[in-house]
């Protein structure tokens, strides 16, 4: 149970832990926007709806651009470490785990680029874009 | 290649267990939603209105509502087992991890059942 992502160093360890505490709180606070705000506005059918999502962004756009690119950056790292972790757990050979490393480094850049490239788009959303 | 987990399941069947093959299919199932999540997302670089046809999309019909409250539910599983596992090792109480695992298990039951109102 203490090292339940597997074999990894010492550094991913520790960054899967921090990630997580971050996910644990920045998600709950995801979540209420997104889901459970709706609850407390009558008007909110959909809080994900762009112009819920543009008013957001338009009412604080420096916390909510951060906010959004650490849970994307927290994410991503937390689920390729995650994965890896598994990978581990079936011992690869030195090749094939160097292979793993470089397609999930290859793949959480991609979806990082892709996500950060959205944000702008979420502050637009409030300008009718 | 590799470990058979049914086999080892069987041979092992306790708490820590169960929270080691939950956790794992919770984080499987995790990480292809965010993928998918990030590419239904991309559809703001569309137009707004493509945004909204793809949201609309997940908040209609009992399917999907199901499918959105069941990664509600890998969520808070994942989350509170894993924070169950960060606090029996880091404050040093792995004595007290299967009282901490049913704790786990009771948030996530309540909040997913309290949810229910909000995903339905």
């Amino acid at each position: 149970m203490i090292r339940a992502v597997g074999k990894q160093t010492g550094w991913a360890w520790i960054l899967q832990r921090i990630t997580a505490i971050f996910l644990a709180v920045g998600l709950m606070i995801h979540f209420w926007v997104l889901h459970y705000a709706k609850l407390f506005d009558p008007e909110m059918t959909i809080p994900s709806e762009s112009r819920w999502v543009g008013a957001r962004f338009f009412e604080s756009p420096l916390f909510w651009t951060v906010f959004d690119g650490l849970l994307l950056t927290t994410a991503l790292y937390h689920a390729m470490n995650g994965v890896y972790g598994i990978v581990q757990d079936y011992n690869p050979s030195k090749k094939a785990a160097s292979i793993w490393v470089w397609s999930l480094w290859a793949l959480g850049l991609m979806l990082f680029v892709i996500g950060l490239s959205l944000l702008p788009r979420f502050v637009a959303f409030t300008t009718g874009g | 290649m590799g470990l058979d987990y049914i086999k080892e399941a069987k041979l092992n069947w306790h708490a820590g267990m169960v929270s080691f093959l939950a956790q794992r299919i919770s984080g499987v199932a995790l990480v292809l939603y965010l993928v998918a999540h990030i590419y239904s997302l991309s559809f703001s670089q569309v137009s707004s209105e493509a945004f909204d046809k793809v949201v609309k999309g997940y908040a209609a019909g009992f399917f999907m509502h199901t499918v959105e409250w069941l990664l509600l539910v890998a969520v808070l599983f994942h989350m509170f087992n894993g924070l169950r596992i960060i606090a029996a090792d880091w404050l040093g109480i792995t004595h007290l991890q299967r009282g901490m695992f049913w704790i786990a298990g009771v948030l996530t039951g309540a909040i997913a059942l309290a949810s229910v109102v909000v995903f339905f």
